[in-house]
């Protein structure tokens, strides 16, 4: 390396830390200077698991919407699980393509109560868990000409206690169904 | 008093008479030394001075950070495919499927068992006329919205192109249903202290 370059490299006003980077994370490498720019960065990445991109097929052509997720949620199991079956064999009847249909974890929620004052052990409001239910459907080239028939039925047809949310699949919905594994720091 | 101070400063302190500090004690008014002698204490040293830093070798830190990389990427490799997360329901218990629970069911009578397939015929009935009336319903809707469609592409080919074309504001999309016992105002601020995820033992006040 020519002595300029040095020169500038050592005088080039480098911060210690990223912002996003705690003490604990660098752990050895307390170096003042990083020599690769992204290599904080890099090791952030790769302690966690990677998981590999899902590949998501393009909509065919500007009349049909992209991969959507038809996500059915609620109390009541049973009820989210036939409405789920319902809206899948409702898309085979208007000759729809399903991507993919599966589950995700329920999602357990926990109520704490306010407690009044000078309540006695047994009257006490005690907290309790709900778990929620859901139910996925990917619907694939939907034409906007069925779009509006498909989300009426299925406001229609919904049962007590279940809602849906309709959006558009993404990387981020793909990789939220794994389990996140970290390289534990014994083996760095 | 004052006589005794320098006496008892020296017996106090570590260096000889002569060598030590007086105050300057504001009693009498008559001072005769030169500017503030006031005592100082320096920082307490406990530590030891910090270590000298090593120059290292842009080449050689280079040269760590690729290794350290490539042996994570290693890790990365033998921890193997990413498994899904489990769905609680879709599990079964352990124990359920334990061999000793089967039992044998009783026989049914030939009326009992004729009741049942009829019923079982009625229900099919039933669920298959619901499922005609809806695929007719689909029908008509769907050839209903072909001859609007057809009757716009004669009067104008640019308007159907248009009406064809996806409308990207229409998701993200909600859809509630019906409840029975609908929520009643106001309930949860007078009940309710806080609400919490508590999937995957993590704690995120909603």
């Amino acid at each position: 390396m020519s002595r300029r370059a040095l020169s500038t490299l050592y005088s080039g006003g480098r911060r210690v830390l990223h912002s996003s980077m705690s003490w604990r994370k660098i752990g050895q490498f307390q170096s003042a200077r990083c020599y690769a720019d992204n290599f904080d960065e890099e090791v952030e990445e790769l302690r966690v698991q990677q998981i590999a991109d899902q590949e998501i097929p393009p909509p065919a052509d500007d009349t049909v919407h992209e991969v959507l997720n038809i996500k059915a949620f609620g109390y009541d199991c049973t009820l989210v699980e036939h409405f789920a079956q319902y809206t899948h064999n409702l898309s085979k009847n208007m000759s729809l393509s399903v991507f993919d249909s599966y589950a995700l974890p329920a999602k357990a929620t926990l109520v704490h109560a306010i407690q009044g004052t000078g309540l006695k052990e047994k009257d006490r409001i005690k907290d309790y868990t709900l778990t929620t239910y859901q139910r996925v459907i990917q619907i694939q080239d939907l034409p906007s000409k069925r779009a509006s028939l498909l989300l009426d039925l299925l406001q229609l047809n919904l049962p007590e206690g279940v809602s849906f949310t309709i959006t558009l699949h993404t990387q981020e919905h793909y990789k939220e169904r794994f389990i996140r594994k970290e390289i534990p720091d014994s083996l760095l | 008093m004052r006589l005794d101070l320098r006496a008892f400063l020296s017996q106090a302190s570590f260096f000889p008479p002569q060598v030590c500090f007086v105050p300057y004690i504001h009693s009498r008014g008559i001072f005769t030394g030169v500017g503030g002698l006031a005592f100082r204490a320096s920082q307490s040293l406990q530590a030891e001075p910090p270590k000298k830093k090593k120059k290292t070798d842009p080449k050689q830190e280079q040269l760590r950070q690729h290794r350290y990389l490539k042996r994570l990427k290693k890790l990365q490799y033998k921890m193997g495919k990413a498994e899904l997360k489990p769905v609680e329901e879709m599990r079964v218990d352990r124990a359920l499927l334990d061999e000793a629970r089967k039992r044998d069911l009783p026989e049914i009578p030939p009326e009992e068992q004729e009741r049942r397939a009829l019923l079982l015929k009625r229900w099919s009935k039933f669920k298959f006329a619901q499922h005609v009336t809806e695929t007719r319903l689909i029908e008509g809707a769907i050839k209903a919205q072909e001859k609007a469609l057809n009757e716009l592409r004669t009067e104008s080919e640019e308007l159907y192109q248009q009406a064809i074309k996806t409308d990207n504001s229409l998701f993200p999309l909600e859809g509630v249903g019906p409840t029975h016992t609908p929520a009643i105002d106001g309930f949860d601020k007078k009940v309710i202290d806080g609400v919490c995820d508590v999937t995957d033992n993590t704690d995120e006040f909603l």
